[in-house]
């Protein structure tokens, strides 16, 4: 069934003129997300206010067969948000509400298009925060968070965002509501929570999300360190791994990312005639840090670093992090675009890696910079590239794979933090055979038997297994599937 | 269904090399002995095989089974093969280096906890290893049966329940094949993390073959404080004044199993100086006596094991009697849902139309950070049947229910009342699921669904 003239009028009726837009040129903005290469224009996007507008816009949507793609702001980096099989986008961008915060049983029950650093910010005066901080804080949502299980540095001690979710409002593929957990847990049944976060949209759309916050620490010390080469920088992680030692992140920026820190806006004061830095915040009771200090300390003397500095005060602490988490955004200085990969190799292995990956990209003439939440063992080679040359973006995807082949073959995986989306969604089958992604696809049809929610994601299309197509749209664009 | 559709499949699975044996005594019952995750899945295919089979139900060592299956029981047990995973064991990976291990779900959770300790790291829940289980398994916690239960230890406050720890699992599935989903590693987000489902799923879905554990770092310095004589509701008033302080505990608990009275009891670990400079300061808030050390570690087992007594006191191999109540409440409401609880046992008659009736002193086991009061009302020997016992107490659970209710909070009887439970909305998407993931529903019957509540004791 198309979308026609009869359903939009009822999505109007139902939403308002601020709840949808049919204007394809306005539709254009929700053609992709962080992943550009990839494109898809949906016929129209919805823009619910709460969850009962939802579920009676998904009802319709539902009635009529029409696909439905939730998108929270747009910055992820996999193509999950990107419509490609035309039909409905569900923006949570009206949906910004923090609901409630209690700050004696610390949790807080938020809309899902919340955007994760103004949680943070709703709960600072009961010395409280949202654990999760993915590099896009400032923008990203808490629903794309979920979908996405996202990460950030400092789950290296507190966990992605799995670990911080009570409960969900999930509106299902036919407009039912249905509670999960709350904020005392669920322990009772199945963990549906634990299914949800990270399916990608696949499973049903996530309006409120109840949250684990987190005490802020007693006190908290960042710490520079500064190596000649990437690999004993490398090494200094796998050390302080093995030595079990739990500071709260441990990043690592390559030369070429300090450089363009460091010609952006957001110089940081990174040194810039080091080959790579450890950036890391060590957290907790003052007894707890200090050792935990001297330990790191030590490591990094014994693998040759050239100096360590401790941040003097908080203003230095946030332009040290300001620097990392800008360091995306600070690659438009390098070249147009950036291909950002997100793969995950066992800690022991950090250095096996980072050496194949730089030797990949040079083999290659590509300009590679390296992002590590080392601490997780979560790699980001970061390509630049310009999306004109044809030639150089085979490259880039050429290289990609290698490094995700040989992530995999060292025991690791495809993503840390992104999701499979549409980018890693045919090299699920360097990780998972058959039988594996057969049960996957069993749970996904469980709870969307039409397969109409974010269609065409993450499960690869070989064997016809997950492929929602439906007949070309009378008011779709041309070139639309 | 009857013993015939159950020695119907067990010949079937000794034509293809898997034994299975009938166990006697008190709760007699089968169970077949896959030697690998290749067998397991055989016994799946060959159970899906036999019009009308018996349901399967996988086995650990059966520490936790009486709480995971109240509807295991009686003649429930005469239709059921169990799939007693004692033989795949081994520890398939561990590697120090990354804080991770890999095992199969047989293998003895204390093996596993020697191992990890070589490289000083721990495995979370901190559970108890062994239970006197009355002949339906070996009385050994296992990885599987940990998992599957989705028990919780005391430390659920320090590290979090026992999902967070899961990274990835081979399961073998209601079509009888080996699915993994997940990994080995400590960040993962790659395809639908389907091992969740398993993790607590009580077996109702399929096996748990292998599992990888995210570790945690062995403690450089553990105490225990310990303050004793307290009357209850003092004790859950400090306990929630450390919930809310500046240390970061590993598990707070308050019992009146151990000595006279109400003992608060708060378990620190985690890096010397710090462990050190906690205790000096809930030594004087608290008025505590400290035990460090490898005292302060036994007498934390001692407590987490004295839990654990408690809720094995009403499971199968104790003889069906006796009632075990869960109460679970956000921790700022703990102490007042714990007054109703005990409150509402005081009321509770010495006797009632069916017999004696159950102790009026209730053991209880308080973990109050972790949101979870446990009351254990023992029944004297041979009183009234279990379920004749629990009928009559449906009705007296009523205001106690809308009372915690009111706080916030739910009770539930952790044994054999399934009916009990509150209808979920999460319980529609279960069947979905269950449906979805076990079609022929080979795993059936599942005590969670309100399907299967129909047919709870009435």
């Amino acid at each position: 069934m198309a979308l026609d003239s009869k359903l939009l009028a009822r999505l109007r009726a139902l939403l308002g003129d601020a709840g949808l837009i049919a204007d394809p040129a306005r539709c254009l903005s929700y053609e992709s997300d962080g992943l550009s290469l990839e494109r898809g224009l949906a016929e129209v996007v919805l823009l619910p206010a709460h969850t009962h507008e939802a579920a009676a816009a998904m009802r319709l949507l539902s009635e009529a067969d029409v696909p439905v793609v939730a998108r929270g702001a747009g910055t992820g980096l996999s193509g999950g948000a990107t419509p490609v099989a035309g039909g409905a986008v569900m923006s949570t961008a009206r949906m910004r509400k923090v609901l409630h915060v209690d700050g004696v049983d610390r949790w807080a029950r938020v809309q899902a298009g919340v955007v994760n650093v103004d949680l943070t910010r709703a709960c600072a005066h009961e010395r409280l925060f949202y654990a999760p901080d993915p590099s896009s804080q400032q923008a990203c949502t808490i629903g794309g968070n979920v979908a996405n299980n996202s990460g950030g540095p400092h789950c290296f001690r507190y966990g992605s965002t799995g670990r911080h979710v009570l409960g969900l409002t999930v509106v299902t593929s036919t407009g039912e509501v249905l509670e999960l957990g709350g904020p005392g847990g669920d322990d009772d049944g199945l963990d549906l929570i634990g299914l949800f976060v990270g399916s990608e949209g696949m499973l049903g759309l996530a309006t409120e999300v109840v949250v684990r916050l987190v005490p802020e620490p007693e006190e908290v010390e960042t710490l520079l360190a500064i190596f000649t080469d990437l690999d004993s920088c490398c090494a200094a992680v796998s050390d302080m791994i093995a030595e079990r030692l739990e500071p709260s992140a441990i990043e690592i920026l390559d030369k070429l990312t300090i450089e363009a820190v460091e010609a952006s806006v957001l110089r940081a004061g990174y040194p810039q005639d080091a080959e790579a830095v450890l950036l890391i915040d060590v957290d907790g009771g003052h007894e707890e840090l200090d050792a935990t200090v001297h330990d790191i300390l030590a490591i990094c003397e014994r693998r040759g670093a050239l100096e360590v500095r401790r941040a003097k005060d908080a203003y230095e602490r946030k332009k040290l992090w300001a620097g990392r988490k800008g360091a995306f955004g600070a690659m438009g200085r390098i070249a147009p675009d950036l291909y950002v990969a997100d793969v995950v190799a066992p800690r022991t292995k950090l250095r096996e890696i980072v050496r194949y990956t730089t030797e990949v990209a040079r083999e290659r003439g590509l300009k590679l910079s390296n992002v590590l939440h080392a601490g997780d063992g979560n790699l980001h080679p970061n390509i630049s590239y310009d999306r004109r040359n044809a030639d150089e973006v085979r490259r880039v995807l050429e290289a990609g794979d290698l490094i995700m082949q040989r992530c995999v073959d060292l025991g690791g995986a495809l993503t840390g933090e992104h999701g499979v989306g549409l980018e890693k969604r045919e090299q699920m089958c360097m990780v998972y055979r058959d039988v594996d992604l057969d049960e996957m696809t069993r749970a996904r049809r469980a709870l969307d038997p039409t397969g109409r929610l974010n269609p065409g994601k993450l499960i690869p299309v070989r064997g016809c297994r997950e492929v929602k197509t439906r007949p070309p749209l009378t008011t779709a664009p041309e070139g639309q599937p | 269904m009857t013993h015939a559709a159950v020695e119907e499949l067990a010949a079937r699975l000794a034509t293809r090399d898997i034994d299975v044996v009938r166990g006697e005594g008190a709760a007699p019952h089968w169970r077949a002995l896959p030697q690998d995750a290749e067998a397991v899945g055989r016994v799946i295919q060959e159970a899906l095989a036999v019009e009308h089979g018996p349901r399967l139900v996988p086995l650990g060592g059966g520490t936790r089974i009486a709480a995971c299956r109240p509807d295991l029981h009686g003649p429930a047990l005469a239709d059921t093969l169990f799939i007693d995973m004692q033989r795949v064991t081994g520890v398939v990976e561990y590697e120090p280096g990354d804080g991770t291990l890999t095992a199969r779900a047989g293998t003895p959770w204390r093996d596993l906890a020697e191992v990890v300790a070589e490289g000083g790291h721990d495995l979370t829940p901190d559970v108890r290893w062994k239970a006197d289980v009355g002949g339906i398994g070996s009385g050994r916690s296992t990885l599987g049966g940990v998992l599957g239960s989705g028990a919780s230890g005391p430390d659920r406050i320090r590290h979090g329940p026992v999902r967070h720890h899961v990274l990835g699992a081979l399961v073998a599935t209601g079509s009888g094949t080996l699915a993994r989903s997940g990994g080995r590693l400590v960040k993962n987000v790659t395809g639908f993390d389907v091992f969740r489902l398993h993790v607590g799923g009580r077996g109702t879905l399929g096996v748990l073959v292998e599992a990888s554990l995210r570790l945690v770092p062995k403690p450089e310095h553990e105490a225990l404080l310990l303050v004793d004589g307290l009357d209850v509701h003092d004790a859950l008033r400090r306990a929630e004044s450390v919930r809310r302080g500046a240390a970061l505990p590993q598990s707070i608990a308050v019992t009146n199993v151990l000595r006279d009275g109400h003992t608060l009891a708060v378990h620190l670990a985690g890096r010397a100086r710090q462990v050190e400079h906690d205790m000096r300061a809930l030594i004087g808030e608290l008025g505590a006596r400290a035990l460090t050390g490898a005292a302060a570690r036994a007498g934390a087992a001692d407590l987490r094991d004295t839990r654990a007594t408690f809720a094995a006191s009403v499971g199968l191999g104790a003889g069906d009697t006796g009632l075990a109540l869960r109460v679970t409440s956000m921790p700022s409401a703990a102490a007042a849902v714990a007054r109703e609880a005990l409150d509402w046992c005081a009321s509770l008659p010495r006797t009632t139309e069916l017999g004696p009736g159950l102790a009026v002193t209730p053991h209880v086991v308080a973990w109050p950070a972790v949101a979870a009061l446990e009351l254990a009302l023992p029944a004297p020997a041979g009183t009234a049947t279990a379920r004749g016992l629990l009928r009559d107490l449906t009705q007296r659970l009523q205001p106690l229910r809308a009372r915690v209710r009111a706080l916030g909070g739910a009770p539930e009887v952790a044994h054999a009342l399934a009916a009990l439970a509150p209808s979920r909305d999460a319980d529609q998407w279960e069947r979905a699921v269950s449906i979805g993931l076990d079609p022929r529903s080979i795993f059936a019957p599942r005590a969670l669904a309100p399907a299967h509540r129909a047919g709870a004791p009435t």
